[in-house]
């Protein structure tokens, strides 16, 4: 019996070793393959008032610069509300990744974030002067805030679309849709235009948020929508680009692209200018929706970036981090692609911006994100800065940044060895 | 995009998206379709591996005798292996290769999923890369991430599929063990620590993965464990109470070892390896 024994330890030894260090890189390679596509960065746009350029960082800063040099004016840290969880799923702070373009109106600069929390800071100094919800939090907020006069309306995640005052933050009304609300409202007039993913756009009474009509089901939309005096015009992941009455949300016409219209339109004369995925970038005729032109620049290229006017020119951003520069009248390249970094791999994500004469891009390359930006009369760079907030305060909720966390990991392991060991316990037992 | 985007993931995500469509826009039912046709498509290999496995089993207690006995002469004992390996019509590959093959299809189908949940706004972005230009695959996205009590990109808020995972393994894991007494100790060893840890290692991390990819364990595994029964009956689990008296009432057939040979052609030996019949050396009839 002893030798026995003795025999299936030895055996133990030589085999359960290579085992469990195989079992235990299997569970580590399911969790980073299975972790990795939960780590929201956002792609906030720019919003420019008095020489300040406010954008969001990855990590869940709002910052201030200077459209000069670029210098931080202020920096503040969108703390969400702590949760529990482990693994992907936290534990800590949810995600502060800011995806809507901030808003700017009076002496307020109004932030919503990922972590279900819309912000309102002093835009001279960066002082929070309310946030919505007070406590806790709504669901992740990828919708920027939309503003009419004393009103802010911005949707969720869970569909929901808000509408608060804009100096205190009061809740004037609310209105669920149904799916998700990614897209940042549209306000024109008397009525707020949203954009749903379960594939409807909503016309609201942006007094009190009643439901002036919907439409038919089209594809997920997540594009902002832009209108005019009669349509409002709206792109699709259907991969069609459509136009609707204004006065009863019927179809009027459909422009059938080649891949998602993920980029939110823009008008421009009698055209609305719409980018797709497939990178081809088409100005339509409002009334009929017959293409003007259209312009694609090299295989490959992905648009993604929503498009600005300045001038005469059409600046675009292509996800090879190139900005674009195109005659708004004919679609012709008014001048070579300007190239935003010379290490490749880059990428321009997020709406530019413009002012005067010069276009800001976000401009991600890996994990670091910068704002930069060029003349486009000359081409010259006239502002580069990293999205990082400096000095960084500390916040007072851990953000998860990471794909998943070694915390878990650790745990992950520990488990397992403390199975081990009593399995082990076990089999020795004669 | 890589060659392995190109040839694997993007045809899986697109068939996942079009199945979604298909079924009324159910992504949950999708996923347990699909893997039921990955299953089916890689079912000959499947049965492969698991014939070789039985096949191997078989001949171990054997293999065992001949070590002993050949225990200072290295070549004679490689020469009584391969003699034994033919007698017995397999080859020691046979379970590995087809395994082997299998593998990378299935961390595809997986890897598909996390894909296709997009949960966030820049895994819905990056699908763009990835779906064909057929509008039947555009007119699904975003697909429904609600599914009976769950939401798919989440983890299950209250813990079934931790359980069903976890239940479903153990289950599979314990009808391709057969341990007993004249069973080689290092192999009941490694058996039983896979038994009890691979598992608790997949509930372990159920509870904090996206609840899509637990539906595709929980399918995966009842699958697993339909085509082992009808390859090697209930194995294992004949000796856990309860599936005793179950595995009893069905017999005949007995629930033993249909070996059928991992070559192309059946030796001698394994001509004698008939339903109800088995190999040399075979544990189960040592026991009887």
């Amino acid at each position: 019996m002893t030798r026995y024994r003795e025999t299936r330890l030895k055996n133990k030894r030589k085999i359960s070793l290579p085992l469990l260090g195989l079992i235990a890189a299997a569970g580590i390679a399911l969790l980073a393959i299975g972790c990795t596509s939960i780590t929201p960065s956002g792609w906030s746009g720019a919003a420019i008032s008095q020489q300040t350029l406010f954008i969001g960082t990855p990590r869940g800063d709002l910052l201030a610069l200077d459209t000069g040099n670029g210098n931080q004016r202020w920096a503040k840290p969108l703390v969400g509300p702590s949760r529990g969880g482990f693994g992907c799923f936290g534990p800590g702070g949810a995600s502060s990744a800011v995806y809507g373009t901030p808003a700017v109106a009076g002496n307020l600069v109004y932030s919503s974030s990922y972590n279900g929390t819309l912000y309102a800071f002093d835009a001279s100094d960066g002082t929070e002067k309310w946030k919505y919800p007070r406590s806790g939090a709504v669901a992740p907020i990828v919708s920027g805030p939309a503003m009419s006069g004393d009103t802010l309306v911005f949707g969720d995640s869970a569909g929901k679309v808000y509408a608060l005052g804009a100096a205190d933050g009061s809740e004037k009304w609310t209105y669920q849709t149904g799916g998700k609300v990614w897209a940042t409202p549209t306000l024109d007039g008397q009525s707020v235009y949203v954009p749903d993913l379960d594939g409807r756009l909503y016309a609201l009474d942006v007094f009190n948020g009643s439901l002036r009509w919907k439409t038919e089901k089209m594809g997920g939309l997540l594009a902002n929508a832009t209108s005019n005096a009669d349509l409002v015009f709206i792109g699709s992941l259907d991969n069609n680009f459509y136009a609707v009455d204004k006065s009863t949300g019927a179809e009027k016409w459909r422009f059938p692209g080649g891949n998602f219209f993920w980029a939110s339109p823009i008008l421009r004369d009698s055209t609305v200018v719409a980018a797709n995925t497939d990178g081809t970038v088409y100005a339509l005729d409002t009334t009929k929706g017959k293409p003007a032109w259209s312009w694609k620049p090299a295989t490959g290229v992905s648009i993604s970036s929503t498009p600005v006017v300045t001038g005469e020119t059409i600046a675009v951003g292509g996800s090879d981090g190139k900005l674009y520069l195109l005659n708004g009248a004919t679609g012709k390249p008014v001048r070579d692609p300007i190239t935003t970094s010379t290490t490749g791999g880059t990428t321009i994500e997020g709406p530019l911006a413009a002012n005067g004469d010069i276009v800001y891009a976000r401009v991600s390359s890996g994990k670091t994100v910068f704002v930069i930006g060029y003349d486009v009369k000359t081409g010259s760079q006239v502002l580069s800065k990293e999205l990082v907030a400096a000095p960084t305060p500390a916040p007072a909720a851990p953000t998860s940044s990471s794909p998943f966390n070694w915390q878990f990991i650790l745990i992950s392991i520990l488990f397992i060895v403390v199975i081990f060991l009593l399995m082990s316990r076990r089999t020795a037992k004669p | 995009m890589p060659i392995w985007d190109t040839i694997l993931i993007r045809p899986l995500m697109n068939m996942l998206v079009l199945l979604t469509n298909i079924l009324g826009g159910n992504f949950g039912v999708a996923i347990v379709v699909l893997t039921i046709v990955i299953r089916f498509v890689t079912l000959p290999l499947t049965l492969k591996q698991l014939r070789a496995t039985l096949a191997m089993q078989a001949v171990t207690p054997k293999l065992k005798q001949l070590q002993k006995t050949y225990e200072k002469d290295k070549r004679k004992l490689q020469e009584e292996t391969m003699k034994l390996y033919r007698e017995a019509g397999m080859n020691p590959l046979g379970c590995v290769v087809p395994m082997v093959i299998q593998i990378p299809v299935w961390i595809a189908l997986y890897n598909s999923i996390i894909k296709v949940l997009g949960a966030s706004p820049e895994d819905l972005l990056g699908l763009s890369r990835y779906l064909y230009s057929w509008s039947a695959v555009h007119h699904a996205i975003p697909l429904n991430e609600h599914f009976a009590w769950l939401k798919l990109s989440s983890p299950d808020p209250i813990y079934v599929l931790p359980i069903l995972v976890g239940a479903s393994m153990w289950l599979q894991q314990k009808m391709t063990t057969q341990a007993g007494p004249g069973a080689d100790p290092s192999q009941a060893q490694m058996n039983t620590m896979m038994l009890w840890m691979m598992p608790i290692m997949f509930a372990f991390l159920t509870l904090q993965f996206p609840a899509g990819l637990a539906i595709y364990w929980v399918a995966y595994n009842i699958l697993g464990i339909v085509i082992q029964y009808f390859v090697t009956g209930w194995g294992g689990l004949a000796t856990v109470p309860g599936f005793k008296q179950l595995a009893a009432r069905q017999a005949p057939p007995p629930p033993g070892p249909r070996v059928i040979p991992a070559t192309a052609k059946p030796s001698p030996a394994h001509k004698k390896v008939k339903r109800g019949k088995e190999l040399p050396g075979d544990k189960r009839q040592d026991r009887r």
